[in-house]
């Protein structure tokens, strides 16, 4: 089935969205969330949640990539999910737990300032990039977008790990100096 | 801590860089080798990368090189089998199978010992699903198939296609595994047989690469022959959200796994342990002699267990205790 038309069964409320975007995007986003919690069964909630995610969300989004756009939500959900899990782990008590979970009720694009300001932060690091290598670009993306460890990275390159280690470190020191020239404060 | 949040917000922002960086960073595979790893991600990928099953209506007899058919009389139609191994079926009007080919040593593997000569063509696919499961090219780990047609009677080949597809389905579920089918029609051309005749793979994926490059000029064939038919999917629909090249149908799995939660529960009974007397607890799922175990380690007092648990019947595999040393 065609993007345009899992995307049209979201619109038209059919549940059929879910079993295409799972036959079509299913493994796509288990590997991003995989690669965030290394736990196959949260990988896979992730991703359950994801499709509950694009069906609340659809309409009124119509994506433009769809794979991106169910990656991004996969992505994100991870991440929460793992916030989740290290305050539990760091036994940080029960502020930090709470905190955790009461960002589930925050509705989302409730904060426009907050919205606007993730943005242009994005924006600049977009422009970053762009200024970037093409290989050294995809190797800060496969670890800071897809959250691919070192050792995956060195592999897939034909890389040490030290030597992709420093390249980041590199890169972290020069995105710093950038978003410091245009005069982002995060 | 506001450091930690910072950092946590530049993260969040990356997340929402250009959907086509993320896309080429995705599909870039300068200096990657031949092994389809790409950390985790590939493993995942893994999940869905094992076969591939080229269906063809071009119209040919005998054996041939690999990725080279030849044209053969009308009313015939090829099918062509990928599983890493690769295996071509010539199939006469009436569907029954004229000739079985390996197109590469896996695909000779699979093949070898069978005569599926003037078998129906359903039988045979079948057939070699079972080899393939039996032979363990096909795996929890190793479960996915694509199905690709060449035909000029597009709904000869739509049918073949369907009819397969679900030869397959019932194969997998047979074996009590879940995977995915990709499936995609394509024109035999001469600069196609080049192609899969230069690095040795099947018609099938060669169109797929085809298909590929032609959205991707950046990258040649080289890297792209280096990719898995998953890669090239995600790949081809990162290019054109709405190519029709491909079709994707999800297979249940016919068995259910055991729960983490089980699995470790087996193991702290088997060890006689109390949870609340245990810490370090790790679990993750892997293969073991071909088995599919959840490895189970943890500390109790000074002690580390190490379980292996059959992931689909919770039989203790494997088991290990040895008295904890500090350095």
């Amino acid at each position: 089935m065609k993007d345009e038309e899992i995307i049209a069964l979201y619109w038209a409320r059919d549940e059929r969205a879910i079993a295409a975007s799972t036959a079509r995007y299913g493994s796509y986003c288990h590997s991003i969330s995989y690669n965030i919690l290394h736990n196959l069964q949260d990988a896979q909630e992730c991703v359950n949640d994801t499709w509950l995610a694009a069906w609340k969300s659809m309409p009124p989004h119509r994506p433009h990539r769809l794979s991106v756009y169910l990656g991004k939500i996969t992505r994100n959900l991870s991440l929460n999910r793992v916030k989740h899990y290290a305050a539990e782990k760091r036994g940080l008590g029960q502020r930090e737990l709470a905190l955790s979970e009461l960002e589930e009720c925050i509705p989302s694009g409730g904060n426009v300032e907050q919205f606007i300001e993730e943005m242009s932060l994005a924006q600049s690091v977009n422009r970053f990039l762009y200024a970037q290598p093409r290989q050294k670009r995809n190797i800060f993306i496969r670890r800071y977008w897809y959250l691919c460890s070192i050792r995956d990275i060195a592999q897939a390159y034909d890389m040490s790990e030290s030597k992709v280690a420093s390249l980041l470190f590199r890169m972290r020191n020069e995105l710093k100096s950038h978003l410091e020239k245009e005069d982002i404060k995060i | 801590m506001n450091n930690m949040y910072s950092s946590e917000k530049l993260l969040r922002a990356i997340g929402e860089i250009d959907e086509s960086l993320v896309c080429d960073a995705f599909n870039d595979t300068e200096k990657r080798k031949r092994q389809l790893k790409w950390g985790s991600l590939a493993a995942a990928l893994a999940l869905c990368a094992g076969a591939f099953i080229v269906i063809g209506g071009i119209l040919k007899t005998g054996s041939r090189e690999a990725g080279t058919p030849e044209a053969s009389p009308a009313g015939n139609s090829v099918v062509i089998l990928d599983v890493n191994p690769s295996i071509a079926l010539t199939v006469n009007a009436d569907e029954k199978i004229a000739a079985a080919d390996g197109l590469n040593e896996d695909g000779k593997a699979v093949l070898r010992g069978m005569d599926l000569t003037e078998a129906d063509l359903t039988a045979a696919v079948s057939e070699i699903m079972n080899s393939m499961l039996q032979k363990g090219y096909l795996s929890d780990l190793q479960n996915a198939i694509l199905v690709s047609v060449e035909d000029n009677d597009t709904g000869k080949s739509t049918e073949l296609q369907k009819r397969v597809s679900s030869v397959i389905a019932a194969a997998l579920q047979e074996g009590n595994l879940g995977g995915t089918v990709f499936s995609q029609t394509f024109h035999v051309t001469p600069e196609l047989e080049q192609l899969a005749q230069n690095y040795g793979i099947s018609l099938g994926k060669a169109a797929l690469i085809q298909e590929a490059a032609s959205g991707a000029p950046s990258l040649t064939t080289d890297d792209l022959a280096l990719l898995s038919i998953p890669e090239l999917e995600l790949l081809t629909r990162s290019q054109d959200p709405y190519s029709e090249i491909l079709f994707l149908q999800s297979i249940a799995e016919g068995r259910t796994m055991i729960s983490q939660e089980s699995a470790v529960e087996i193991a702290l009974e088997h060890a006689g342990v109390d949870a609340v007397d245990t810490d370090g607890l790790k679990t993750a799922l892997d293969s073991r002699d071909e088995i599919t175990v959840y490895k189970v380690e943890f500390h109790a007092g000074e002690i580390i267990y190490e379980y292996d648990i059959d992931a689909h019947t919770g039989r203790v595999v494997n088991c290990a205790s040895e008295k904890e040393t500090v350095d």
